[in-house]
Protein backbone atom coordinates (compact mmCIF):
# COMPACT_ATOMS: atom_id res chain seq x y z
CA UNK A 1 0.00 0.00 0.00
CA UNK A 2 1.27 3.42 -0.90
CA UNK A 3 2.22 5.67 1.89
CA UNK A 4 -0.34 8.36 2.67
CA UNK A 5 1.96 11.23 1.72
CA UNK A 6 2.62 9.82 -1.73
CA UNK A 7 -1.09 9.24 -2.25
CA UNK A 8 -1.78 12.77 -1.11
CA UNK A 9 0.82 14.25 -3.47
CA UNK A 10 -0.59 12.30 -6.37
CA UNK A 11 -4.16 13.19 -5.56
CA UNK A 12 -3.28 16.86 -5.23
CA UNK A 13 -1.41 17.01 -8.51
CA UNK A 14 -4.23 15.14 -10.25
CA UNK A 15 -6.81 17.58 -8.92
CA UNK A 16 -4.72 20.59 -9.92
CA UNK A 17 -4.11 19.30 -13.44
CA UNK A 18 -7.83 18.52 -13.84
CA UNK A 19 -8.59 22.10 -12.83
CA UNK A 20 -6.09 23.46 -15.36
CA UNK A 21 -7.34 21.28 -18.20
CA UNK A 22 -11.02 22.10 -17.65
CA UNK A 23 -12.93 24.16 -20.19
CA UNK A 24 -14.62 27.08 -18.59
CA UNK A 25 -17.52 29.19 -19.76
CA UNK A 26 -18.24 31.01 -22.96
CA UNK A 27 -19.70 34.48 -23.33
CA UNK A 28 -23.48 34.43 -23.55
CA UNK A 29 -24.99 36.96 -26.02
CA UNK A 30 -28.19 37.20 -23.95
CA UNK A 31 -26.16 38.27 -20.96
CA UNK A 32 -24.44 40.91 -23.09
CA UNK A 33 -27.80 42.41 -23.92
CA UNK A 34 -28.69 42.35 -20.27
CA UNK A 35 -25.48 44.21 -19.33
CA UNK A 36 -26.10 46.80 -22.04
CA UNK A 37 -29.66 47.32 -20.79
CA UNK A 38 -28.35 47.84 -17.29
CA UNK A 39 -25.65 50.31 -18.23
CA UNK A 40 -28.03 52.26 -20.47
CA UNK A 41 -30.36 52.49 -17.52
CA UNK A 42 -27.47 53.77 -15.41
CA UNK A 43 -26.64 56.40 -18.01
CA UNK A 44 -23.32 57.86 -19.05
CA UNK A 45 -20.46 57.30 -16.67
CA UNK A 46 -18.84 60.42 -15.30
CA UNK A 47 -15.57 61.27 -16.98
CA UNK A 48 -12.71 62.11 -14.62
CA UNK A 49 -12.49 65.78 -13.77
CA UNK A 50 -10.10 67.37 -16.29
CA UNK A 51 -8.68 69.99 -13.89
CA UNK A 52 -8.05 67.39 -11.21
CA UNK A 53 -6.31 65.14 -13.72
CA UNK A 54 -4.09 68.00 -14.91
CA UNK A 55 -3.12 68.87 -11.33
CA UNK A 56 -2.33 65.21 -10.62
CA UNK A 57 -0.20 64.90 -13.74
CA UNK A 58 1.57 68.16 -12.91
CA UNK A 59 2.31 66.99 -9.37
CA UNK A 60 3.55 63.60 -10.55
CA UNK A 61 5.92 65.29 -12.98
CA UNK A 62 7.80 66.72 -10.01
CA UNK A 63 7.67 63.60 -7.88
CA UNK A 64 11.14 62.41 -8.87
CA UNK A 65 12.67 65.80 -8.18
CA UNK A 66 10.83 66.00 -4.82
CA UNK A 67 12.17 62.59 -3.81
CA UNK A 68 15.67 63.65 -4.77
CA UNK A 69 15.42 66.83 -2.67
CA UNK A 70 14.09 64.81 0.28
CA UNK A 71 17.02 62.39 0.01
CA UNK A 72 19.54 65.25 -0.19
CA UNK A 73 18.00 66.89 2.88
CA UNK A 74 18.12 63.60 4.73
CA UNK A 75 21.78 63.15 3.80
CA UNK A 76 22.51 66.74 4.91
CA UNK A 77 20.78 66.22 8.26
CA UNK A 78 22.61 62.97 8.87
CA UNK A 79 26.00 64.39 7.92
CA UNK A 80 25.57 67.51 10.10
CA UNK A 81 23.73 65.76 12.87
CA UNK A 82 20.78 66.83 14.96
CA UNK A 83 23.07 68.17 17.69
CA UNK A 84 22.72 71.89 16.79
CA UNK A 85 18.95 71.79 17.05
CA UNK A 86 19.08 69.79 20.23
CA UNK A 87 21.47 72.27 21.85
CA UNK A 88 19.33 75.16 20.67
CA UNK A 89 16.29 73.62 22.31
CA UNK A 90 18.22 72.98 25.54
CA UNK A 91 19.43 76.60 25.75
CA UNK A 92 15.90 77.82 25.15
CA UNK A 93 14.49 75.62 27.89
CA UNK A 94 17.23 76.60 30.36
CA UNK A 95 16.70 80.32 30.04
CA UNK A 96 14.01 81.39 27.62
CA UNK A 97 14.19 85.13 28.36
CA UNK A 98 17.94 85.42 27.79
CA UNK A 99 17.64 83.23 24.75
CA UNK A 100 15.02 85.49 23.20
CA UNK A 101 17.12 88.63 23.83
CA UNK B 1 -31.53 54.76 -38.55
CA UNK B 2 -32.25 51.56 -36.53
CA UNK B 3 -30.19 51.17 -33.36
CA UNK B 4 -28.76 47.81 -34.51
CA UNK B 5 -27.31 49.50 -37.61
CA UNK B 6 -25.86 52.33 -35.54
CA UNK B 7 -24.24 49.79 -33.19
CA UNK B 8 -22.87 47.79 -36.14
CA UNK B 9 -21.34 50.94 -37.61
CA UNK B 10 -19.95 51.86 -34.25
CA UNK B 11 -18.39 48.43 -33.86
CA UNK B 12 -16.88 48.78 -37.31
CA UNK B 13 -15.21 52.03 -36.23
CA UNK B 14 -14.18 50.57 -32.92
CA UNK B 15 -12.40 47.58 -34.48
CA UNK B 16 -9.55 49.91 -35.46
CA UNK B 17 -9.47 51.73 -32.19
CA UNK B 18 -7.38 50.98 -29.16
CA UNK B 19 -9.12 50.11 -25.89
CA UNK B 20 -8.18 53.52 -24.52
CA UNK B 21 -9.87 55.27 -27.43
CA UNK B 22 -13.04 53.23 -26.99
CA UNK B 23 -13.02 54.05 -23.28
CA UNK B 24 -12.65 57.75 -24.11
CA UNK B 25 -15.71 57.52 -26.35
CA UNK B 26 -17.72 55.85 -23.60
CA UNK B 27 -16.62 58.50 -21.12
CA UNK B 28 -17.61 61.06 -23.72
CA UNK B 29 -21.18 59.79 -23.49
CA UNK B 30 -21.29 57.01 -26.15
CA UNK B 31 -22.57 54.35 -23.78
CA UNK B 32 -23.20 51.86 -26.62
CA UNK B 33 -19.48 51.72 -27.41
CA UNK B 34 -19.15 49.59 -24.28
CA UNK B 35 -20.63 46.73 -26.26
CA UNK B 36 -17.45 46.66 -28.30
CA UNK B 37 -15.37 46.08 -25.17
CA UNK B 38 -17.76 43.28 -24.23
CA UNK B 39 -17.26 41.72 -27.66
CA UNK B 40 -13.52 41.92 -27.28
CA UNK B 41 -13.24 40.68 -23.72
CA UNK B 42 -16.43 38.65 -23.23
CA UNK B 43 -14.64 35.32 -23.58
CA UNK B 44 -11.81 36.39 -21.29
CA UNK B 45 -14.22 37.43 -18.53
CA UNK B 46 -16.38 34.31 -19.03
CA UNK B 47 -13.29 32.12 -18.62
CA UNK B 48 -12.27 33.82 -15.36
CA UNK B 49 -15.80 33.61 -13.94
CA UNK B 50 -16.16 30.01 -15.18
CA UNK B 51 -13.01 28.96 -13.36
CA UNK B 52 -13.69 30.76 -10.12
CA UNK B 53 -17.39 30.23 -9.46
CA UNK B 54 -19.85 27.34 -9.98
CA UNK B 55 -21.01 27.21 -13.57
CA UNK B 56 -24.62 27.96 -12.60
CA UNK B 57 -23.56 31.37 -11.30
CA UNK B 58 -20.71 32.10 -13.71
CA UNK B 59 -22.83 34.01 -16.22
CA UNK B 60 -24.31 36.21 -13.57
CA UNK B 61 -20.87 36.95 -12.13
CA UNK B 62 -19.55 37.72 -15.64
CA UNK B 63 -22.41 40.17 -16.07
CA UNK B 64 -21.61 41.75 -12.72
CA UNK B 65 -17.95 42.09 -13.75
CA UNK B 66 -18.88 44.10 -16.84
CA UNK B 67 -21.25 46.33 -14.88
CA UNK B 68 -18.52 46.95 -12.31
CA UNK B 69 -16.04 47.68 -15.07
CA UNK B 70 -18.44 50.18 -16.61
CA UNK B 71 -18.96 51.93 -13.29
CA UNK B 72 -15.18 52.13 -12.73
CA UNK B 73 -14.26 53.23 -16.25
CA UNK B 74 -13.30 56.71 -15.12
CA UNK B 75 -10.65 55.06 -12.94
CA UNK B 76 -9.08 53.38 -15.96
CA UNK B 77 -8.42 56.62 -17.84
CA UNK B 78 -6.19 54.96 -20.42
CA UNK B 79 -3.68 53.76 -17.83
CA UNK B 80 -2.01 50.50 -18.88
CA UNK B 81 -3.43 47.36 -20.39
CA UNK B 82 -7.24 47.29 -20.39
CA UNK B 83 -7.35 43.48 -20.29
CA UNK B 84 -5.22 43.43 -17.15
CA UNK B 85 -7.34 46.18 -15.58
CA UNK B 86 -10.48 44.16 -16.36
CA UNK B 87 -8.87 40.98 -14.99
CA UNK B 88 -8.33 42.70 -11.65
CA UNK B 89 -11.99 43.67 -11.51
CA UNK B 90 -12.97 40.11 -12.47
CA UNK B 91 -10.79 38.43 -9.83
CA UNK B 92 -12.06 40.75 -7.12
CA UNK B 93 -15.68 40.25 -8.20
CA UNK B 94 -15.22 36.46 -7.94
CA UNK B 95 -13.62 36.87 -4.54
CA UNK B 96 -16.59 39.01 -3.44
CA UNK B 97 -18.95 36.35 -4.76
CA UNK B 98 -17.41 33.73 -2.45
CA UNK B 99 -17.25 36.12 0.47
CA UNK B 100 -20.98 36.80 0.12
CA UNK B 101 -21.78 33.16 -0.32
CA UNK B 102 -19.80 32.08 2.74
CA UNK B 103 -21.43 34.86 4.73
CA UNK B 104 -24.92 33.70 3.81
CA UNK B 105 -24.24 29.97 4.11
CA UNK B 106 -27.76 29.37 2.79
CA UNK B 107 -26.76 26.70 0.35
CA UNK B 108 -23.84 24.28 0.51
CA UNK B 109 -20.78 25.47 -1.39
CA UNK B 110 -20.46 22.09 -3.11
CA UNK B 111 -23.20 19.71 -4.21
CA UNK B 112 -21.02 16.76 -3.15
CA UNK B 113 -21.66 14.93 0.10
CA UNK B 114 -18.79 13.76 2.30
CA UNK B 115 -19.31 10.17 1.15
CA UNK B 116 -19.26 11.12 -2.51
CA UNK B 117 -16.09 13.14 -1.90
CA UNK B 118 -14.46 10.07 -0.31
CA UNK B 119 -15.44 7.92 -3.25
CA UNK B 120 -14.06 10.46 -5.72
CA UNK B 121 -10.85 10.79 -3.72
CA UNK B 122 -10.39 7.04 -3.91
CA UNK B 123 -11.13 6.97 -7.62
CA UNK B 124 -8.78 9.88 -8.33
CA UNK B 125 -5.91 8.48 -6.27
CA UNK B 126 -6.25 5.03 -7.86
CA UNK B 127 -6.00 6.27 -11.43
CA UNK B 128 -2.85 5.24 -13.19
CA UNK B 129 -0.10 7.77 -12.74
CA UNK B 130 0.14 10.11 -15.72
CA UNK B 131 -3.45 9.45 -16.74
CA UNK B 132 -5.07 12.40 -18.48
CA UNK B 133 -7.54 14.30 -16.38
CA UNK B 134 -10.17 14.54 -19.08
CA UNK B 135 -13.68 13.13 -19.58
CA UNK B 136 -15.50 11.78 -16.54
CA UNK B 137 -12.34 11.42 -14.48
CA UNK B 138 -11.45 15.07 -15.09
CA UNK B 139 -14.94 16.22 -14.21
CA UNK B 140 -14.97 14.18 -11.03
CA UNK B 141 -11.56 15.50 -10.04
CA UNK B 142 -12.80 19.06 -10.56
CA UNK B 143 -15.88 18.31 -8.44
CA UNK B 144 -13.70 16.93 -5.68
CA UNK B 145 -11.42 19.96 -5.80
CA UNK B 146 -14.45 22.28 -5.68
CA UNK B 147 -15.69 20.36 -2.64
CA UNK B 148 -12.32 20.72 -0.89
CA UNK B 149 -12.02 24.41 -1.84
CA UNK B 150 -15.47 24.92 -0.36
CA UNK B 151 -14.00 24.08 3.03
CA UNK B 152 -11.58 27.03 2.83
CA UNK B 153 -12.25 30.70 3.43
CA UNK B 154 -12.85 32.93 0.40
CA UNK B 155 -9.38 34.49 0.80
CA UNK B 156 -7.64 31.12 1.03
CA UNK B 157 -9.59 29.89 -1.92
CA UNK B 158 -8.69 32.88 -4.11
CA UNK B 159 -4.99 32.75 -3.36
CA UNK B 160 -4.78 28.96 -3.66
CA UNK B 161 -6.40 28.97 -7.09
CA UNK B 162 -4.15 31.71 -8.41
CA UNK B 163 -0.81 30.78 -6.84
CA UNK B 164 -0.80 27.02 -6.29
CA UNK B 165 -3.15 25.78 -8.99
CA UNK B 166 -2.64 28.27 -11.82
CA UNK B 167 0.98 28.85 -10.76
CA UNK B 168 0.91 32.58 -11.31
CA UNK B 169 3.74 34.75 -9.97
CA UNK B 170 3.14 36.04 -6.45
CA UNK B 171 3.62 39.68 -7.48
CA UNK B 172 0.97 39.31 -10.18
CA UNK B 173 -1.50 37.74 -7.74
CA UNK B 174 -0.81 40.50 -5.22
CA UNK B 175 -1.74 43.09 -7.83
CA UNK B 176 -4.78 41.16 -9.00
CA UNK B 177 -6.21 40.82 -5.52
CA UNK B 178 -4.94 44.15 -4.21
CA UNK B 179 -2.99 42.49 -1.39
CA UNK B 180 0.65 42.85 -0.32
CA UNK B 181 3.20 40.37 -1.69
CA UNK B 182 3.97 39.14 1.83
CA UNK B 183 0.28 38.55 2.53
CA UNK B 184 -0.08 36.54 -0.68
CA UNK B 185 2.98 34.41 0.13
CA UNK B 186 1.84 33.66 3.68
CA UNK B 187 -1.74 32.94 2.66
CA UNK B 188 -0.66 30.76 -0.26
CA UNK B 189 1.46 28.64 2.05
CA UNK B 190 -1.24 28.33 4.71
CA UNK B 191 -4.08 27.65 2.29
CA UNK B 192 -2.13 24.90 0.56
CA UNK B 193 -1.45 23.32 3.91
CA UNK B 194 -5.15 23.49 4.78
CA UNK B 195 -6.15 21.92 1.47
CA UNK B 196 -3.69 19.10 1.98
CA UNK B 197 -5.03 18.52 5.50
CA UNK B 198 -8.59 18.27 4.09
CA UNK B 199 -7.52 15.79 1.41
CA UNK B 200 -5.42 13.85 3.89
CA UNK B 201 -8.39 13.42 6.24
CA UNK B 202 -10.46 12.29 3.30
CA UNK B 203 -7.91 9.68 2.25
CA UNK B 204 -7.47 8.45 5.83
CA UNK B 205 -11.24 8.07 6.39
CA UNK B 206 -11.69 6.41 3.05
CA UNK B 207 -8.81 4.03 3.87
CA UNK B 208 -10.44 3.06 7.16
CA UNK B 209 -13.73 2.26 5.42
CA UNK B 210 -11.93 0.27 2.74
CA UNK B 211 -9.98 -1.78 5.31
CA UNK B 212 -13.13 -2.45 7.38
CA UNK B 213 -14.75 -3.97 4.30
Amino acid sequence: MKRNKERLDELESRLFSAYRSGEYGAANPDRRESVMREIRRMGAVEAPNGAQLRIERFAWRFSAAACLVALLLLAYVFSNGFVDYQELAMRFLENPIEFMI
Amino acid sequence: MPRAVIIREMRGNASNESDGEVVDRILGGEVDAFEYLMDRYGEHVARIAGRRVPWGDAEEVAQDIFVRAYMSLSGYAGKGDFKWWLSKIAERACHDYWRERYKRREQPVSALSEDQAKRLARAASEQAAGAHADGTAGREARELLAWALGKLSSEDRAVLELVSIEERPVAEVAELLGWSVVNVKVRAYRSRKKLRAILERLIAKEGEIHEAK
